[in-house]
């Protein structure tokens, strides 16, 4: 029933962090067997592929690496864990670079030849090398490439991890993976995993991310026992775009927009920034402006399908279609015209800041189990970076890769038992012996609902509570909820297992949300307005069942927050 | 909402072991409403056995490319009404395996892109940080072409791909001219040898299908050209320094 395979470096996930991990594996010991697990088509799943905006490393005076790192840190309300910002900040100039010559990417250049850095978001400096505005396009189409010209990479396309394995001494062994399409499962064993499965706030009624992510990482990474940290720190970006009734809503209007001096209208046509942020209006910082927007809506001042407007027009019509093409198009695909009217935006989920938590070379709490990217906690704190995700994915994939392989290099292979991975598909399989219902999906909006509404952009202990039970009543009715029979390319069957993670990432995000009674960037209290006068993380683990949250100072060991330069007030990028 | 009707879908369903066949669906279509949301919609409540691939649902992964009345589209940002009355009929791309109902194996495309040296081999000489002008004649050669998200959409509508499996297509050469033209890349001329082989460049019949069904907006069809530009100033020996061939002039 359970098939096998085996291999050396098993990377779980194939966005920018996936990929990096399996390139420098395979380039730091060709002989070694990689093998690459990828939700969707190589190259095409996740959320890299949809930066926009660009990516920050610092290449050139005056910028500095301690700017860098002091943006990143302020940035993100002084909870990161400073030793991965300090990792983040000293490699990103490598891999750039890396991706230049190595890969291919190809940046855009100033007129004598440099790497083009632009202006972003909350930054001392120009920092953010771009290739246009469809800088994920460049990254991954590259990445990819440069998979397919290695030998020593495998790629398991439309397959997906639902289980880590583990070996009798709790050490990490493989991982038991799905093949979608033909519904058999796998048990992929291995002498070390990367966990790289991009996380993704997909439990959101309204997201920005890539609606193939289901948080399966974090659920995976949970299921084992490692401990998660800052989970309740969920970034909402202030303008995805309205279209009714449509998969397209929540996909992103840039904030280039806002930073050229786009104006924010609610329903009765008032520029409502003024009451939130007098003195930034509409370049205020991303939660602010997103709350403010969510709050307008929520207070009865709304536009008729439930947004605000942004309105670009008065910058004039050509210089709208030139500087900003690719939303231009994006809105002209769906009858409006960025260029000359206002356009419907609200809020969108678009990244978890929290997860799993690492250390600077990507070891996890499981020996031979190492972990990068979005489902990863602590590099971006209380609030991402425009320009910062793209930057984390590549280096600690690429670190993940190297240190796997310096891992495999000392350890026999695992011998794993089977039995536990029999359990896992029991249960997995359970739902295509019952019959089909479309009660899957009202259980699918009804967790997005709730967690829009309850654990979202503006938060209190009441609704939290009550999302809590309310996930809860979700979870449980998805256990008598039944899918076609069919294992093979069933997407009701793939839903029912993306709710399944969904649910478990939902729960740790209001699980976190409620360990934090205060309010520090992206997290919100309306019952505790302001912020602590301690700076902690918040850890959530399973032990034994049930689920431990605890506190932990920030420990400062590179800078603390008075050495805090005043910031850049534009608000620029994904 | 304005322009919300019933509208008759027509999918091309298969299964392996059973016969193709069209089955209707009808749904109610929204003036926002796209090729992919209904088809969301028709698993989500009339029929979960309903098989299609999409992953980022907003135009930067290409997964959800597929034949709607007749053309390749993304039938994320394509909306019904944008299509004018009339049922709709939507099939998967041609010229790839078919998988199951609208899903197809996509890795013929990967391979033919291998095939074509499409991918940056890295020169062991050249500083890590290149010096390329923004507005020089290499850039301004390589940014039209540059941003494909791999969709497949172009292979599915070139004839000569179904006829010749060696053929790279468009998007394996389009990618080759964007390579031919970097100055960092060291695998020129191994990528000349395939490029002029029987199978590639030479079997371009310049329909220009590819460049009509692109949603990005690019040209394999003008890179094809400029590639044989360069293949004909190459072995004239008019090469520039670097093996890099000067392009012809704009307008192609």
């Amino acid at each position: 029933m359970i098939e096998r395979l085996d291999t050396d470096v098993l990377v779980l996930g194939a966005g920018g962090a996936g990929l990096c991990a399996a390139l420098h594996a395979a380039d730091a010991a060709p002989s070694l067997a990689v093998t690459v697990v990828v939700k969707g088509l190589l190259g095409r799943a996740g959320c890299t592929r949809m930066v926009q905006g660009g990516y920050n490393a610092v290449l050139a005076e005056p910028d500095s690496l301690d700017a860098h790192l002091l943006d990143t840190l302020a940035g993100g309300g002084w909870i990161n864990d400073q030793e991965l910002v300090w990792t983040l900040v000293t490699e990103a100039p490598r891999r750039v670079l890396e991706l230049e010559w190595r890969y291919g990417c190809l940046f855009d250049r100033t007129a004598d030849g440099r790497i083009h850095q632009k202006p972003f978001a909350g930054q001392s400096h120009d920092r953010t090398i771009h290739k246009g505005d469809l800088t994920g396009i460049e990254i991954m189409s590259r990445l990819t490439e440069q998979v397919l010209r290695r030998p020593g990479i495998r790629a398991l396309e439309e397959c997906r991890a639902v289980a880590l394995w583990l070996d009798d001494e709790g050490r990490a062994a493989g991982a038991l993976v799905l093949d979608v399409r033909r519904g058999r499962f796998v048990a992929v064993r291995a002498r070390a995993t990367v966990l790289a499965m991009g996380g993704g706030p997909t439990m959101y009624r309204i997201i920005a991310c890539s609606a193939d992510k289901s948080a399966d990482g974090i659920a995976l990474g949970h299921a084992v026992g490692l401990p998660l940290r800052d989970m309740e720190m969920v970034q909402f970006h202030p303008t995805g775009l309205v279209v009714p009734g449509s998969l397209m809503t929540g996909a992103l209007l840039e904030e280039g927009l806002r930073g050229a001096g786009g104006h924010l209208r609610n329903g009765h046509g008032e520029r409502f920034m003024a009451r939130y942020d007098a003195a930034r209006l509409e370049r205020s910082t991303r939660d602010l402006v997103s709350r403010a927007s969510f709050l307008e809506v929520a207070e009865g001042r709304g536009t008729p399908n439930g947004g605000v407007w942004i309105d670009v027009s008065h910058l004039g019509a050509e210089v709208v279609e030139r500087t900003f093409r690719g939303m231009v198009k994006r809105c002209r695909d769906f009858g409006r015209d960025l260029a000359r009217e206002p356009v419907e935006v609200f809020p969108t989920a678009h990244f978890l800041m929290g997860g799993i938590v690492i250390d600077a070379t990507c070891r996890t709490a499981i020996d031979g189990l190492f972990a990068a990217g979005e489902d990863t906690g602590g590099v971006h704190g209380a609030n991402r970076l425009g320009g910062n995700g793209v930057a984390e994915s590549t280096v600690f994939g690429g670190i993940a890769g190297d240190v796997a392989v310096a891992f495999v290099e000392a350890r026999a292979a695992p011998r794993p038992g089977l039995a536990a991975l029999e359990d896992v598909v029991r249960t997995l399989t359970a739902p295509l012996g019952r019959s089909p219902s479309p009660a899957l999906y009202d259980l699918q909006g009804e967790l997005r609902a709730v967690m829009w509404d309850d654990a979202g952009l503006v938060r209190d202990g009441e609704g939290l509570r009550r999302a809590l039970a309310e996930i809860e009543r979700i979870e449980t009715a998805l256990d008598g909820v039944g899918v076609p029979p069919d294992p093979a390319l069933n997407t009701a069957w793939q839903d029912w297992l993306n709710l399944r993670s969904q649910c478990v990432a939902g729960r740790l995000v209001v699980t976190s949300a409620l360990a934090r009674d205060e309010s520090r960037g992206a997290h919100f209290r309306r019952d505790f307005p302001g912020p602590a006068s301690s700076l902690y993380s918040v850890h959530v683990q399973r032990r034994a069942g049930d689920l431990h949250v605890w506190r932990e100072p920030v420990a400062l060991t590179r800078a603390a927050p008075e050495a805090a330069t005043p910031h850049a007030t534009v608000e620029i990028g994904d | 909402m304005v322009d919300a009707g019933r509208r008759v879908v027509e999918v091309r369903r298969w299964a392996p072991g059973g016969a193709e066949r069209w089955q209707r669906y009808e749904v109610d279509a929204g003036a926002d409403t796209t090729v992919l949301d209904a088809l969301v919609e028709i698993q989500r409540r009339q029929d979960p056995t309903l098989a299609f691939r999409y992953a980022c649902r907003v135009g930067m992964c290409g997964s959800c490319a597929m034949v709607v009345n007749g053309r390749e589209r993304w039938a994320c940002r394509t909306r019904l009404a944008a299509l004018g009355g009339g049922r709709l009929q939507v099939r998967p791309l041609y010229h790839f395996p078919l998988l199951r109902d609208l899903v197809v194996d996509m890795a013929p495309y990967a391979a033919r892109l291998a095939a074509a040296g499409g991918a940056l081999v890295p020169s062991r000489t050249a500083a890590p940080y290149a010096r390329i002008a923004g507005s020089g004649p290499e850039r301004a050669a390589i940014d039209p072409a540059i941003e494909c998200i791999g969709c497949g959409m172009c292979l599915s509508a070139c004839t000569m791909v179904g006829h010749n499996p060696r053929f790279p297509g468009p998007a394996a050469l389009n990618r080759a001219f964007t390579l031919q033209r970097d100055s960092r890349d060291a695998g020129k001329a191994a990528r000349w040898a395939t490029l002029l082989s029987d199978d590639a460049l030479a079997r371009c019949h310049g329909q220009g299908a590819c460049t009509d069904v692109c949603p990005m907006g690019l040209s394999p069809t003008g890179s094809i050209i400029r590639l044989r530009a360069m293949a004909t100033r190459r072995l004239l020996g008019l090469e520039g320094p670097q093996g890099v061939v000067d392009p012809p002039p704009p307008g192609v």
